[in-house]
């Protein structure tokens, strides 16, 4: 260990400035900005209430006509390439495209596409076919705490980096950050056309999930080793499937500290001793998949219609504990022991719940839920993204705050942000929540900024976003807060950088 | 007792020798650039002119016993002209070498009079691996101190353990023990010699050392030092000297914020007595910051109009044009002028941008001109009235400095042909003199990252040096070296004097061209 921390230095030294003295730079490099899919920036230090009041603005946007949808970007801080220091933001499109801008110039660095499935079937609501995994770079904090995955994966400082993907012909894609060229050969993975989720990577394994049967492929975790010793060769793939039911969210598998991977189940029938988990939270083992252990939701059969109560679950730290929020099918907020989960207790009964969410006769949840600590005295909140029907109306952000009362944890909540028509889950920065109001229709996105502890409006955009949004999740990165409209168009708002 | 008899003989060969009467002041380049204020403006320069500079040619070149280490190899020869030696006066190149060698040449012949290596002697062992940014060694370009009463000078060199030696420029002899200066194993850039004090910078933290402006007192022989808490002070001629004795230095990449006393992506204006005098950091200092875009570039320091004046640039590739009165105005932020980009459109902190020096001279009509050389691609938007076919490997770009409407901007007039990573200009009798290093510069493929820094790769990938002449006030080529140098140039510059143009090169080769039928 202290071998590699002197290397890195010394390779710090060779810089052409000779100066371990560099702007910090954050990354965004998966989905929820970490593979816990909090929604929280942790080391964003440049966006405050006060710069952005005085100082927030439309710094440039990006519209690409020819890609049908482009996904929520990842960014990558720094790169140090052969065409210089750049921040990146990293582009998916559902049309197998990957664009990527030089974040602080509003230049297209490059871009690539992959050729998709010949006879790709029509698209549906449930298989929308094209690239449907959101990709991945390995985050950094998994490479500082995985001394070995940075070793087999990615040089270290200064190494060249990759991002993952899948593109629609199910193949594993690892491209060069730096020019877009494919880091070794392709891998079939997937079948071909199949619904993938969002990929999370730690110590070395990617994991999605499969859904809906898109493709024919049946509802399943997938775990793919990148460790493989001989790059030509495939890498090896594990897969749990976990029967008919679908799996909540849009964030793909979560990540304990631990390494252990949570995943959510939909409606279905239940019957875990033939491996058939439906309204379940699975708990499993890193590389393995092996089931550690399961909550049962036991509300199932009333959720609301859509996608609503189908929320990607968050694990993070509270009072010395591992834990993780979900959201049970009729809108409650349960919180669970991540131990107790594994230890397999009665498999019902959370270590918290919160009152059934205020949503409207018809609504629901969506999406993910986004969660932070306040670094003054460590209250963790959680915000849960409300639709107030299927199609988003009447929408809000509810922001609760767990608290010990009479020796039990319980879920207060804090404040509502009403008035949103199909928000997206928020981020949480500098004590600050983003919030996008996605609208619909002639209804255009209107970016809001609010207190993250109370709820007061510090700023919004008003009427500048000239389309609805796409559904896709923000992204904060560098003082940046990038979102997309349904017109395939990239806004980037933030605190300007004279160039 | 040695140094008598060489006045002796010296004086009694100057009674014989027509030659050593002389009219004019010599044109001797007794420290890096030419001059305390880094003009690279050779004025004494009687030899060689706009007519006769096509008829250059290789006088000779000298491969000297020094190993590089990483990619230095040699540093720019120091020249001065009538040192009495046994055999006469002669003039003489001292020439350092990265393994702590220092040489003393006969510039009319090539022939080493002397040469000396300086033992380490520093209680850390001398540091190997560094890298090309931190090759240990010697590291530092000498300079040549004022001649005695009998002509005799002192020449002052930096070796890699960081002692300063004081050398007869006649025989390499120790005048004085060597001193303390700076840690063992830095990064040190030219010697600057003002009124009696020695000064150098220092940068990339080298060795473990931190960044800094360094003085030497001769009378005192002391050192004290002036820490900015900011970048890497690695413009290559060290810092420049204004005509009140006020050094200005470029910091490299680190945080500009006054409040906290660092002085990161700046200029500085630093007191003989080593105090901030004052500062000046680019509007977009922290874009620069983030981008790795050091100002990295030895600034020069020139009057003109009764002002006095300073410019420097950095790898972002502008040029800034300073009041020596106030760098940086009320604020800091503010030059008197800041250029377009000249070049690095791509924002790449290796292989693009200005690295090393600028120049500066003044022609018979009293046009002040401003000089800087770059490396990479010229800037799309950047077309001056002169050019001379593509760029894109690097060129010399030549500015004017004018008063309009009162105040003061630079104007673009030429810039030169393509040249492989041009290197800082210098200028004699109206000609510009600037060479291509042939250095590959990558620090960072698509596939290696930052691994292809290494000295091996950017070794192999390297090319060889051209020396180019060029109008100085058109920019036309008038002579070029071809392939007459070998091998590459990391971190060199020219050396010019009483007719002749030197460049070491990476093989340890000393070249000299002059005149045919000299």
């Amino acid at each position: 260990m202290k071998k590699t921390l002197r290397n890195s230095l010394a390779v710090l030294t060779l810089l052409a400035g000779g100066e371990a003295m560099f702007a910090q730079a954050i990354d965004w490099p998966t989905f929820g900005g970490d593979i816990e899919r909090s929604g929280q920036g942790k080391s964003e230090i440049k966006i405050t209430k006060d710069e952005v009041t005085k100082n927030f603005k439309l710094l440039w946007k990006m519209q690409q006509r020819g890609t049908p949808s482009l996904m929520a970007p990842l960014v990558l801080g720094r790169l140090i390439g052969y065409r210089g220091f750049k921040e990146l933001a990293f582009f998916g499109g559902s049309d197998d495209s990957l664009y990527v801008m030089d974040a602080d110039m509003d230049r297209l660095y490059w871009q690539t596409k992959f050729v998709p499935p010949i006879n790709a079937p029509a698209p549906t609501a449930e298989c929308p076919g094209g690239m449907t995994a959101m990709p991945s770079l390995i985050p950094v904090s998994v490479r500082r705490s995985h001394p070995s995955t940075r070793k087999r994966f990615e040089a270290g400082f200064g190494g060249p980096r990759s991002i993952y993907l899948i593109s629609s012909d199910g193949m594993l894609r690892r491209v060069n950050v730096a020019n877009g060229n494919e880091s070794g050969m392709p891998f079939q993975i997937f079948p071909a056309n199949s619904r993938v989720s969002a990929l999370n990577i730690d110590e070395g394994m990617i994991y999605a999930t499969t859904s809906h049967g898109c493709g024919g492929a049946g509802n399943g975790v997938w775990g793919i080793d990148l460790a493989t010793p001989d790059p030509s060769t495939a890498p090896e793939v594990t897969t749990l499937m976990t029967g008919p039911a679908n799996y909540a969210g849009i964030g793909g598998p979560v990540i304990g500290k631990d390494g252990d991977v949570f995943v959510q189940t939909l409606d279905g029938p239940n019957d875990p001793a033939n491996g058939k988990y439906s309204n379940a939270l699975l708990a499993l083992e890193p590389k393995t998949l092996a089931v550690k252990g399961y909550f049962i939701d036991s509300s199932s059969g009333s959720a609301p219609k859509g996608d609503l109560n189908s929320v990607t679950p968050v694990t993070f730290e509270y009072k010395d504990h591992e834990v993780i929020a979900s959201v049970s099918r009729d809108g409650h907020l349960n919180l669970l022991d991540e131990k107790s989960l594994a230890a397999q207790g009665d498999h019902k009964t959370p270590l918290a719940q919160s009152p059934r969410i205020p949503t409207g006769n018809d609504g629901g949840l969506w999406g993910s839920l986004t969660t932070w600590a306040d670094p003054a005295d460590k209250t963790r909140y959680i915000l849960a993204t409300v639709w107030g029907n299927a199609s988003g109306r009447n929408g809000s952000i509810a922001a609760y705050k767990l608290e010990e009362k009479d020796g039990k944890t319980v879920f207060t909540p804090v404040w509502t942000m009403p008035n949103l028509i199909r928000p997206v889950p928020p981020v949480v920065i500098g004590g600050l929540a983003f919030v996008l109001s996605s609208g619909e229709g002639r209804k255009n996105a209107v970016l809001h900024v609010v207190d993250s502890l109370t709820g007061t409006p510090v700023w919004s955009t008003k009427n500048e976003i000239t389309a609805p949004g796409n559904l896709t999740p923000l992204t904060v990165a560098n003082g940046r807060v990038y979102l997309v409209t349904a017109d395939s168009t990239v806004w980037v708002f933030g605190l300007p950088l004279e160039l | 007792m040695r140094s008598t008899h060489i006045f002796a003989v010296a004086a009694a060969a100057a009674l014989i020798s027509p030659l050593l009467v002389v009219a004019s002041p010599p044109a001797d380049w007794l420290t890096d650039g030419g001059d305390p204020q880094r003009t690279g403006w050779q004025r004494n320069e009687t030899i060689l002119n706009k007519d006769n500079v096509k008829n250059l040619k290789l006088r000779w070149k000298v491969k000297l016993d020094n190993e590089p280490r990483e990619m230095h190899s040699l540093f720019p020869p120091m020249i001065a002209s009538g040192i009495p030696t046994h055999d006469g006066f002669k003039e003489i190149a001292i020439e350092a070498g990265s393994s702590d060698n220092i040489y003393g040449i006969d510039t009319a012949t090539g022939k080493v009079l002397w040469e000396k290596h300086f033992t380490y002697k520093a209680e850390k062992p001398q540091r190997k691996g560094g890298g090309p940014l931190c090759p240990a060694g010697l590291v530092v370009t000498p300079t040549i101190g004022l001649p005695g009463p009998e002509g005799q000078r002192t020449a002052y060199a930096v070796s890699g353990d960081g002692r300063m030696h004081f050398l007869n420029v006649a025989d390499g002899e120790d005048v004085q023990p060597p001193a303390d200066f700076m840690p063992p194993n830095g990064k040190a850039y030219s010697l600057n010699l003002w009124k009696n004090v020695l000064y150098s910078t220092t940068a990339q933290s080298c060795g473990g050392n931190p960044n800094m402006v360094y003085a030497f007192d001769l009378a005192t022989r002391k050192m004290t030092r002036y820490n900015p808490k900011g970048g890497g002070l690695w413009g290559r001629s060290g810092a420049a000297i204004g005509f009140d004795g006020t050094l200005y230095a470029p910091t490299g990449d680190g945080q500009f914020d006054p409040a906290a006393e660092r002085y990161g992506e700046a200029i500085i204006a630093v007191n003989p007595n080593m105090t901030l005098k004052d500062y000046y950091a680019p509007s977009n200092a922290a874009f620069m910051w983030k981008r790795d875009l050091d100002m990295q570039v030895t600034p020069t320091v020139f009057k003109y109009k009764d002002h006095e004046f300073v410019v420097s640039s950095s790898k972002e590739c502008r040029i800034w044009l300073m009041d020596a009165k106030s760098i940086g105005g009320a604020d800091h932020r503010t030059p008197l002028y800041r250029t377009p980009q000249l070049c690095n459109e791509d924002i790449n902190f290796a292989a693009a941008g200005v690295w090393g020096s600028m120049a500066t001279w003044e022609d018979a009509k009293g046009t002040r001109w401003v000089l800087t050389s770059f490396w990479g691609p010229v800037h799309s938007q950047f077309k001056p009235p002169l050019s001379y076919g593509p760029v894109t490997r690097g060129a010399v770009v030549a500015h004017k400095v004018e008063e309009i409407d009162g105040k003061f901007v630079l104007t673009p007039v030429w810039i030169s042909h393509d040249m492989d990573m041009a290197e800082p200009p210098i200028i004699a009798n109206g000609v510009v003199y600037a060479y291509g290093s042939g250095e590959s510069n990558v620090q960072a493929t698509p596939e290696l990252g930052l691994a292809a820094n290494s000295s091996a790769i950017r070794i192999k990938n390297s090319t060889h040096a051209i020396i180019y002449a060029f109008d100085g006030e058109t920019g036309k080529e008038l002579w070029s070296s071809g392939d007459a140098i070998s091998t590459f140039v990391h971190f060199g510059a020219l050396s010019i004097a009483n007719g002749h143009i030197y460049l070491g090169a990476f093989d340890s080769t000393l070249y000299s061209f002059g005149l045919k039928g000299e």
